[in-house]
């Protein structure tokens, strides 16, 4: 029997089928839209189904209707006690705090991120890890795009970085949705409009790839994916060891992608900062 | 030179599996040039870029995967090919041929083995304590590989398997040896018998192997995690695998391996030992022997001593040989360090040990407390100082690669030698560097071909101080057995072919470090 431990908040109805399938995460879509059904090592997220006591094995098709979803033959009805708020809430919002928390939670990063995920941006000597001509070619643009962010060019550097990079989530776009994530909180943590600039942002960004879609549509709207959530909270709220444990738990997600969204996310509020 | 693409369309890969699988590739000799992607058109036209970009590629769609590379001829190119394909299929691969299921749940994994009496865990430690209560539950044994288990958790754990008759091994309890079977990082050793209960997961790989490189053998040997030996858990399982072996007919003698516990678990340790007829061994390191000292354990003071003890009583030897060979040992140790010494420049003085192992990074603290104002560690123990900087040594630094500040999102230490190989180099750069301490650790769970991961970087370091015109010696222990799927011969002779000064034991290496030094003053 299945068990919910949680679901997203942005969940489309929908007939799914399995469009890709790992070891804790099932990817299902529906034609125009995804669901996650992920075991809790993955945690929430606005389009996560987690469940426990399942053979993610055997899972073919699913049905998320108004009061349930249906995973094969067993349908479990939604409890809304278990529904995942991707929204933070900013209660109040203490600048030094979290100004001298960014700094450590930027150390931290480039400590313990993979060798090849974007921190060489954050630290040049990282750079030495690259070495095949596709990677020294990664480089150049990252760094080319670097510069163009530092200048507000940000069109031009999307255009440099998207789709760019490993993985179902190339590390372009895992950057640029950190960016989003960061503009998105600038405007809660400072009370200014960046709703033109995140626009603009996600159309340039946004493309062919409907997985990496999602996940830029998300970061638009300010939706957070749990690890994020608890970040950016102990940022603004908590001590060094939060946000360790925190950034620890980030950069597992994948060999770079919870690195490369982090390092998009610094350099989206550092803009502010400047 | 000839560039070759492989298309796989619809195939997907994580991040890790495509990274892995670039690194693998990149890795093949015969490989000038190499990139493994998603089809994206900013990745077709950074491999264009690159000259790695051929006509079939040009075809590939954001959800399909490239694979790209140079090499020098048609016949390199179909071996490369294959390659590529067993690398993909490995990682794809949930293994159905070879009989062995990937369940994901304990449910299923009960379905496919229904009479199972042990569960091993290793999942994100704030659920790994809910799925040891299910397994124990259901009548299992557990052994907790996940850390970050709250001590709340642990200690309601272990309070209801011992109502129930069971053993929960762990949390962060990486070796036991149960029935014969290694689990997580563990050695293929001889059947014997000396049972181990050991609160060090790298103390009982070490002192198992050196029992069964005697030709003696283990009978169980149960791994309980570090802090059940504390104050707060009491060594609830601790004393219930002592009772478990002083109740097992194949067991003669107990060897208990530690680092120091609480008083009132030593407490309750002496006077359970003080109950049980077969001889015990106790390797307590760094504990005050006050404690100890009118009990029935035979205390050891390194794990060496310990295995050493605990052969002479199960071979009915007597134990006052140990002492003589342990002194005779280091008269030789004496003797290689007097021409090492001789080869250092005046300004090599300090020790630099880089562990895998934590236990090997306690127990080699212990032979250079007497230097207290100049010994550096991330994981301190006794006066020993803290690190300011974990990345930079100090003076005497004797560094435990496998703490959680050196191992998140990566590896431990044990599998991926990177960390610890740019610490070497880093190590060699520094002029007053005068012995590079290091252990290898073989066995299940382990890098499974060490040598090509180290020798690369011995050479370097050969480089880095023929052109500073100074000597570095290079003092390593290898833990394994003949039996390991890595053989500790073949480690031992590599490693010793590149001039480094192999030891049976992190103790004789410490030793030998120790002794180079003192030499040096």
């Amino acid at each position: 029997m299945i068990k919910l431990l949680s679901f997203g908040d942005h969940l489309e109805k929908g007939i799914y089928n399995v469009h890709s399938r790992f070891d804790k995460v099932i990817n299902f879509y529906s034609g125009k839209a995804f669901v996650f059904i992920v075991n809790n090592s993955i945690g929430g997220g606005p389009f996560n189904i987690v469940v426990d006591d399942v053979d993610f094995s055997e899972l073919e098709d699913l049905i998320i209707a108004e009061e349930y979803f249906q995973l094969n033959d067993e349908k479990v009805f939604f409890d809304n006690s278990k529904k995942y708020n991707s929204e933070l809430k900013v209660s109040d919002f203490n600048e030094n705090k979290f100004t001298s928390n960014l700094v450590f939670f930027e150390k931290t990063l480039i400590e313990n991120s993979s060798d090849k995920s974007l921190t060489f941006l954050l630290d040049e000597r990282r750079k030495k890890n690259f070495k095949s001509s596709y990677e020294i070619e990664f480089v150049r643009r990252f760094d080319l795009a670097a510069e163009y962010f530092i200048s507000s060019n940000f069109l031009e550097g999307i255009k440099l970085i998207k789709g760019v990079g490993f993985g179902l989530t190339p590390s372009g776009d895992d950057f640029i949705s950190g960016f989003l994530i960061a503009l998105n909180y600038l405007q809660k943590f400072y009370k200014v409009d960046n709703s033109d600039l995140i626009a603009h942002v996600y159309e340039a960004a946004k493309g062919e790839n409907i997985f990496t879609n999602v996940f830029l549509l998300a970061a638009k709207n300010g939706s957070l994916f749990e690890k994020f959530k608890n970040l950016i909270h102990s940022i603004l709220y908590s001590g060094q060891n939060e946000i360790l444990e925190n950034t620890r738990t980030l950069i597992s997600f994948g060999e770079t992608s919870g690195a490369d969204q982090g390092v998009g996310f610094l350099f989206g509020i550092k803009r502010n900062l400047k | 030179m000839i560039v070759t693409g492989i298309l796989k369309r619809g195939e997907y890969f994580d991040s890790v599996s495509l990274m892995l699988i670039a690194k693998k590739i990149s890795e093949l000799e015969i490989v000038l040039d190499s990139a493994a992607v998603m089809g994206t058109p900013e990745n077709k036209s950074m491999l264009q870029t690159s000259g790695l970009l051929t006509d079939e590629l040009q075809h590939a769609g954001d959800m399909d995967l490239m694979i790209a590379y140079k090499c020098n001829s048609q016949n390199e190119s179909n071996l490369i090919t294959q390659k590529i394909n067993e690398f993909l299929k490995k990682s794809g691969d949930t293994d159905t041929s070879s009989g062995s299921q990937n369940p994901s749940s304990l449910e299923s994994a009960l379905k496919i083995l229904p009479d199972a009496n042990l569960v091993m865990i290793s999942v994100a430690g704030k659920y790994a304590g809910d799925e040891a209560m299910k397994a124990l539950q259901n009548g299992l044994n557990v052994m907790l590989f996940s850390d970050n288990v709250s001590i709340e958790k642990e200690i309601e754990l272990k309070k209801f398997a011992k109502e129930k008759g069971l053993f929960v091994m762990g949390p962060d309890c990486g070796t036991a040896i149960i029935n014969g079977v290694p689990l997580a990082f563990a050695n293929v050793v001889n059947h014997g018998n000396i049972g181990i209960v050991a609160a060090s997961g790298t103390g009982l790989q070490e002192v198992s192997c050196l029992i069964s490189n005697s030709g003696c053998g283990i009978s169980q040997a149960i791994g309980t995690g570090g802090r059940d030996v504390k104050k707060d858990v009491g060594g609830i399982m601790f004393l219930e695998g002592i009772k478990a072996l002083a109740e097992d007919k194949n067991t003669e003698v107990i060897l208990l391996v530690s680092k120091p516990p609480a008083d009132e678990v030593i407490t309750k340790i002496v006077e359970l030992i003080n109950e049980i007829e077969k001889p015990v061994v106790g390797i307590f390191l760094n504990a005050s022997a006050e404690l100890l000292k009118d009990s029935k354990i035979n205390t050891a003071k390194t794990l060496e001593e310990g295995a050493m003890l605990a052969i002479a009583y199960s071979q009915k030897k007597n134990s006052k040989e140990v002492s003589k060979r342990i002194n005779a040992r280091e008269i030789e140790l004496n003797k290689i360090a007097e021409n090492e010494s001789a080869k250092l420049n005046a300004g090599q003085k300090y020790l630099r040990a880089l562990f895998s192992g934590g236990t090997f990074c306690d127990e080699t603290q212990m032979f250079f407390q007497k230097m207290l104002e100049d010994v550096f560690s991330n994981t301190p123990v006794g006066k020993v100082k803290k690190l300011k900087d974990i990345w930079k040594s100090e003076k005497h630094t004797i560094v435990d690669l496998g703490d959680d500040d050196f191992t998140v999102g990566k590896p431990h230490p044990m599998i991926d030698y990177t960390t610890r190989n740019k610490r070497i180099l880093a190590e060699a750069n520094d002029p007053e560097t005068a012995v590079i301490l290091l252990d290898i650790v073989l066995g299940y769970g382990s890098n499974m071909d060490p040598i090509a991961e180290i020798l690369p970087v011995l050479k370097e370091v050969k480089k880095i101080t023929s052109r500073q015109k100074r000597y570095l010696p290079i003092v390593c222990s290898v833990t394994g057995t003949e039996k390991d799927p890595q053989n500790r011969t073949t480690v031992a002779t590599a490693l010793e072919a590149d001039g480094v000064l192999v030891l049976e034991s992190n103790a004789a290496a410490s030793k030998l470090a120790k002794f180079i030094i003192e030499k040096k003053r």
